[in-house]
C-alpha cells in the first residue's frame, strides 16, 4: 500500500513528529510512504491508498481544512485520516465539515513505539536540513494545571522510552525532549545519564517543573550540553520553589542569565473563577528580574480557540495585553525579558504594572529607548 | 527421561541465534539464502531511516500462512538439500542484531501476511527461567493478513524481511560500506565483466563443470553487487583451473588467479573462497585454517563444492568436519594449497620483485655502490636452478611467470649498465672539480711560487714539490744572502740548527723570538724538503714517489693539494722571517 503523509502548511518550528512515527509504522507494515508539506502536486506517480493528515493548534485549523479539501479532490479514492492536536480537541467540528474523513484522537499507540522516519524529511524543503532528534521519554503529566490540555489528551505520566540510545538518529547533533514534565519521570536519572553519554546538545523544550528541582537533578542538568534551562513560574504560589530551583542550578554551575522562566498571563479558570491579573503577572516578572533570570511571557490561548490571540481574560484589558506584547517587542529580546541592568532597574523601580510596561514618555520625563547596544535610560531624549 | 517444556530454558534461544554467528552481518547471509531458495531473480537490500533499519526484499515465491509458520519453526526445515538454506534457523538469525524482525510476504494469488518478532523480549527473557515456548509465543505476533493497495496485483509474490532498529552495539557493523563488502564476499553475485572481461572464461568454465549458477541480481541501496576480482592489472592473464578429485569422484572445482605483484593480496584482490551453490562458506581465512604450513595469499580463487557429500556447518562458516568424505577432501585441498605455495615460492624466486624493489629504492636514494653489488649478485643468481611444482594444473601458468622473470631480468641488466655509465660520469665530474680546486689553490700562492709552477704542465703537477723547492731555495738565498750548495746547509745557516754539540750558533733569520723554536722550525723546514725531494733515495735511484703514482688520479690530486698547502705555509713562514740581528735590536 502507498501512504501519503501530509503536514498542512501552518507555521511551526518543528517537523511533524507524529507523521514521522506513522511513517515508520507503515513501513513496518510493508507499506510505501511519502511526506509532503502543504498542498503538493506530487509529480511522481505516487497514488496513495491512505492519506494521513496531521494538525496542530486549534487556531491553525485553516491549513488543515485546505489540505483535506485539496487531497480529497486529488485522490478521491484514498482513505483520509486526520490526527494531531486540532483533530483530537475538536473532532466533531472536523467531522461536521468533512464527514468522509476518519478522525484519530489522542496518541497512536502502535506508531508511538517507532523511531520516527527522519529520512522522509529530506524530500520536504523546509525540513531537509533538520538535525535534531525529538523524543518523548514520557507521556502525560503528574499535574493537572487548569490551563493545560495534556492531562486531557495524554493522562497520567508514564514512561515511553527507557533507553534513548536506539532512538538517537545517526548524524543528528541535538536531542529535543518534548516530555511534558521531564523531572516527574520515574527514569529521570537514568535518562539524564544517557543524555550526558550521548554528548549531544540537549533541549528540554517544554520547560522543566521548578517544583521538582533539587541539587542532584541540577548537577546532572548542568553536565549536559545546552544553552539554557527553561522553567515555569506561572503562579505566585510557586515563588519559594522557583527561588530554590535557581539556587540549585546556580550552585550546580549554571549562570542565572541562562535560566528562562515561562510566565503565564491572560489565563482565567472558568471553574474556580480565578486567574492571573496584570499586577500578579508584574510581581512574577519582578521576582524573575530580582533573581537575575530571564522571563518569557506566555499568553494564554484557550484550548478551543479558533483564532490566535483573540481571547482576553476578564481580569485583563486589551490595552494591558497589548502593553505586554509591545514591551516584549520593543524592550525585550526575542520576546523574552533578559536580566539586563536597565531592564531589571525598570521593572524593580516601577510601582505598578502600568509603569513597568510603559514605553512612552511619563510625567517625570523618563524615557526608555532601545539601542543597538542594549537598553539605556535617558532623562533628556524623547522617544516617539 | 522425558523432556518437558520447562526443561528447555531461554538460554537456548541465544545459543541458536547469537551463538551461531561469529559476525552479526552473517544474519544477512541467512536471509539472502532464503531468498535464493525461494527462487528470487532480484533481491533488494537497503537501509532505511539512516541506518536504523535494514530491509531485504526479494521477488521469490513468497509464503502463505502455512509456509510462514513452517519458516518460523526452529531447527527443522522443509527445504531439501538442493537448496542452500536447510537448517531452519533462517528467520531467527537477526535476533541478535536488531530490536524487531518483521516478515511481510505474499504468494502468488494468495493474501499478504505479516508477522513480527520482538527481539527485546527474547533478549530480556534470556536471563529468566521462563519456559522457552512461552517466551517464543510472547515474542512473536500473530500472523496477520494485510490489505493490498490498488497498485499491488493479485499474482505478485515477494518476501520482505525487515531488521528494525539495529542495536546501537551493532550499528558500526551495519554501514553501507561494510554491508556492500559483506555481500560481494558472500552472496552469489555475478562477476563485473565490464571491469574484468577475462572472467567470462571462468563463467563459461563453471558452466561446463555444471556448477549451479544461482546469480540473482542483488542490489544494495539500488547499486548492483558484483563479486571480485575487479582489477585485471594485478594478475597474470593465465587462469589456473583445478579439479579436486578424490577416489575418482569430483568433489570440487577451483579457479585461481595469481598476482603479478610482490606481496600478499588483500580482499577483494586476494583470497581463496569455498563456495557451495554460489554462496561463500566462511571467508578467506577458512582455507588458511586448514593448511598446515604458511600460505602466502598471492591468489584470488574460488573452490566450488560440487559434491553433495561435503556439507557446510550450520553457521556456514566452516564444514562438517566429522563427515567421512571430508577428511580425504581436506587432504586433497591441503595438497593443492601446498603446491600453490610452491608455485608462489618459485615465482618469488625467479621473478625477484622483492630484490627489484629494494634495488630501485637504493638507486633512488643514491646508494649506487650498494645497488651495484646487489645487481651483480642478483644477476648471478639467475643461473641457480629452481624447482617448479609438478601439479599438472599449475603447468600452464609457468610460461607467464618465466616470461615475467625474463622481463625483470632485462630490467636488472638495464639498471646495471646504467650504473656503469653513471659511475664513470660521476668520477670524471669529481676529477674536474678537484682540478678546479687545485687551480684555485695555486692561484692563491705567492707570485714566485706560481711562476715557478707554471713551468710544469699536466701530470707535472704531480711533482710540484720540485718547483716549489726551487722557489723556496730562492727565497732563503735572497733572505740570508748566502749561497751554499745544499738546501740543508742553507737552512742551518738561516735558522741556526745543526751541530747540537757546538755552542749556540747565530741564526741569520728568525721566525720566532725563542731560539729553540726558531731552530726547530729550521729543522722542520729541512725535514719536509727532504721528505718530498728525498734526495738520498733519488741518488740511490729509488723511485720515491712510486706510491703516489700508483694511486688513482683522484687520489693523486688529493695528495698534491695537501702537499701544496703545506709547502705554501712553509714558504709564507720563511717569507715572514726577519734577519736575526734586526729583530734582536
Amino acid at each position: 500500500m502507498k501512504i501519503l503523509l501530509v503536514e498542512p502548511h501552518y507555521y511551526t518550528r518543528y517537523p511533524p513528529l507524529g507523521l514521522m512515527k506513522l511513517g515508520s509504522y507503515y513501513r513496518s507494515l510493508g507499506d510505501e510512504i511519502k511526506l509532503v508539506r502543504g498542498l503538493d502536486e506530487l509529480d511522481t506517480n505516487f497514488d496513495p491508498d491512505i492519506i494521513e493528515i496531521t494538525s496542530l493548534f486549534t487556531y491553525a485549523w485553516g491549513p488543515v481544512h485546505e489540505a483535506i479539501e485539496f487531497y480529497h479532490k486529488k485522490f478521491p479514492q484514498a482513505k483520509i485520516t486526520v490526527g494531531g492536536l486540532y483533530a483530537s480537541i475538536m473532532p466533531d467540528r472536523l467531522k461536521d465539515y468533512y464527514p468522509f474523513v476518519k478522525i484519530h484522537t489522542g496518541l497512536h499507540t502502535e506508531a508511538e513505539k517507532y523511531v520516527p522516519a527522519y529520512d522522509i524529511l529530506s524530500t520536504v524543503s523546509k525540513w531537509k536540513d533538520w538535525k535534531s532528534t525529538i523524543l518523548f521519554t514520557t507521556r502525560g503529566c503528574i499535574r493537572k494545571c487548569p490551563f493545560c490540555i495534556v492531562p486531557e489528551l495524554e493522562g497520567k505520566i508514564r514512561t515511553m522510552i527507557t533507553n534513548i540510545e536506539p532512538y538517537i538518529f545517526p548524524g543528528h547533533n541535538e536531542i529535543i525532549l518534548w516530555d511534558n514534565n521531564f523531572l516527574a519521570s520515574k527514569q529521570w536519572k537514568k535518562t539524564l545519564l544517557q543524555l550526558k553519554k550521548s554528548n549531544l546538545k540537549v533541549d528540554f523544550n517544554q520547560g522543566l517543573d521548578a517544583r521538582l528541582m533539587d541539587e542532584e537533578k541540577a548537577s546532572l542538568l548542568a553536565d549536559l550540553k545546552g544553552r539554557n534551562i527553561r522553567l515555569a513560574y506561572d503562579f505566585k504560589s510557586e515563588k519559594d520553589c522557583v527561588e530554590k530551583a535557581v539556587d540549585c542550578l546556580e550552585s550546580a554551575g549554571l549562570r542565572r542569565k541562562d535560566i528562562f522562566f515561562y510566565t503565564l498571563f491572560n489565563f482565567f479558570d472558568t471553574k474556580s473563577k480565578q486567574g492571573d491579573t496584570p499586577e500578579s503577572f508584574f510581581e512574577i516578572i519582578q521576582d524573575i528580574a530580582k533573581l537575575g533570570c530571564v522571563s518569557y511571557p506566555m499568553r494564554y490561548v484557550p484550548i478551543h480557540a479558533l483564532e490566535k490571540n483573540s481571547y482576553i481574560s476578564p481580569l485583563w484589558t486589551h490595552d494591558q495585553i497589548e502593553k505586554v506584547a509591545n514591551a516584549r517587542r520593543v524592550i525585550g529580546f526575542g520576546g523574552a525579558f533578559p536580566a539586563h541592568p536597565g531592564l531589571v532597574d525598570k521593572f524593580l523601580n516601577a510601582k505598578d504594572f502600568d509603569e513597568a510596561f510603559r514605553l512612552w514618555r511619563t510625567k517625570e520625563g523618563k524615557v526608555v529607548q532601545k539601542t543597538m547596544s542594549g537598553l539605556i535610560t535617558s532623562e533628556s531624549e524623547t522617544y516617539v | 527421561m522425558e523432556f518437558t517444556d520447562e526443561i528447555i530454558g531461554a538460554r537456548l534461544i541465544e545459543t541458536i541465534t547469537a551463538g551461531l554467528y561469529d559476525g552479526n552481518l552473517n544474519c544477512i547471509r541467512e536471509y539472502i539464502q532464503n531468498s535464493i531458495d525461494a527462487g528470487s531473480k532480484k533481491i533488494d537490500v537497503y537501509f532505511e531511516n539512516g541506518n536504523k533499519n535494514l530491509v531485504i526484499l526479494d521477488d521469490g515465491s513468497g509464503m502463505d500462512e502455512v509456509t510462514l509458520k513452517d519458516a518460523l519453526s526452529l531447527g527443522k526445515s522443509t527445504k531439501n538439500s538442493s537448496q542452500i538454506g536447510w537448517r531452519g534457523i533462517g528467520i531467527w538469525s537477526g535476533v541478535s542484531a536488531c530490536m524487531k524482525i518483521v516478515i511481510i510476504t505474499k504468494m502468488k494469488n494468495k493474501p499478504k501476511f505479516r508477522i513480527e518478532i520482538d527481539n527485546d523480549i527474547l533478549r530480556t527473557a534470556n536471563r529468566s527461567n521462563e519456559p522457552i515456548l512461552k517466551i517464543l509465543s510472547r515474542a512473536t505476533s500473530e500472523i496477520v493478513q494485510r490489505p493490498q493497495g490498488k497498485d499491488e496485483s493479485k499474482d505478485s509474490h515477494f518476501t520482505m524481511v525487515r531488521l528494525e532498529m539495529i542495536l546501537p552495539t551493532q550499528d558500526h557493523l551495519f554501514t553501507d560500506e561494510d554491508v556492500r563488502q559483506y555481500l560481494s564476499k558472500i552472496v552469489p553475485a555475478p562477476f563485473n565483466l565490464a571491469k574484468m572481461p577475462s572472467l567470462a572464461e571462468v563463467e563459461k568454465w563453471l558452466k561446463q563443470k555444471k556448477v549451479p549458477s544461482l546469480c540473482p541480481e542483488i542490489h544494495l541501496n539500488k547499486e548492483k553487487i558484483y563479486r571480485p576480482p575487479f582489477s585485471p592489472s594485478k594478475y597474470y592473464d593465465v587462469i589456473t583451473y583445478h579439479d579436486f578429485v578424490v577416489k575418482g569422484k569430483l568433489l570440487a572445482v577451483g579457479w585461481f588467479l595469481t598476482t603479478k605483484d610482490y606481496g600478499e593480496l588483500k580482499w577483494p584482490d586476494g583470497g581463496i573462497f569455498f563456495k557451495k551453490k554460489g554462496m561463500t562458506i566462511g571467508d578467506e581465512n577458512l582455507i588458511k585454517s586448514f593448511f598446515n604450513g604458511k600460505y602466502n595469499q598471492w591468489q584470488y580463487g574460488e573452490i566450488h563444492i560440487v559434491s553433495e557429500d561435503i556439507h557446510e556447518n550450520a553457521g556456514r562458516n566452516g564444514f562438517e568436519y566429522n563427515n567421512a568424505d571430508f577428511r580425504p577432501f581436506l587432504d586433497d585441498i591441503n595438497h593443492f594449497i601446498a603446491n600453490l605455495q610452491n608455485l608462489n615460492r618459485y615465482k618469488g624466486d625467479v621473478v625477484k620483485l622483492r630484490t627489484f624493489k629494494k634495488i630501485s629504492k637504493d638507486l633512488n636514494e643514491g646508494k649506487i655502490t650498494v645497488a651495484k653489488k646487489e645487481l651483480d649478485n642478483v644477476l648471478k643468481s639467475y643461473t641457480k636452478p629452481r624447482s617448479y611444482p609438478s601439479e599438472g594444473s599449475l603447468r600452464s601458468i609457468k610460461t607467464s611467470i618465466d616470461t615475467h622473470s625474463e622481463e625483470v631480468k632485462s630490467q636488472f641488466e638495464e639498471m646495471r649498465s646504467n650504473i656503469a655509465n653513471t659511475t664513470e660520469e660521476i668520477q670524471a665530474q669529481m676529477i674536474k672539480e678537484q682540478e678546479e680546486e687545485l687551480r684555485k689553490m695555486i692561484s692563491s700562492l705567492p707570485k714566485p711560487v706560481q711562476k715557478s709552477m707554471k713551468r710544469v704542465k699536466g701530470d707535472g703537477l704531480l711533482h710540484p714539490v720540485i718547483t716549489f723547492a726551487d722557489a723556496l731555495e730562492e727565497l732563503l738565498k735572497k733572505k740570508t744572502k748566502q749561497n751554499p750548495e745544499k738546501f740543508g746547509q742553507l737552512t742551518q745557516l738561516a735558522y741556526g740548527w745543526g751541530d747540537v754539540t757546538r755552542a749556540k750558533k747565530e741564526a741569520l733569520l728568525t721566525v720566532h723570538p725563542d731560539y729553540a723554536k726558531n731552530r726547530r722550525f729550521g729543522a722542520m723546514l729541512y725535514a719536509f724538503y727532504d721528505l718530498i725531494i728525498n734526495e738520498y733515495k733519488h741518488e740511490k735511484g729509488n723511485d720515491s714517489l712510486n706510491w703516489l703514482e700508483q694511486t688513482s688520479r683522484e687520489e693523486r690530486l688529493k695528495v698534491t693539494r695537501e702537499v701544496i698547502a703545506v709547502m705554501g705555509l712553509l714558504y709564507r713562514l720563511v717569507e715572514f722571517s726577519e734577519p736575526a740581528d734586526k729583530k734582536s735590536k
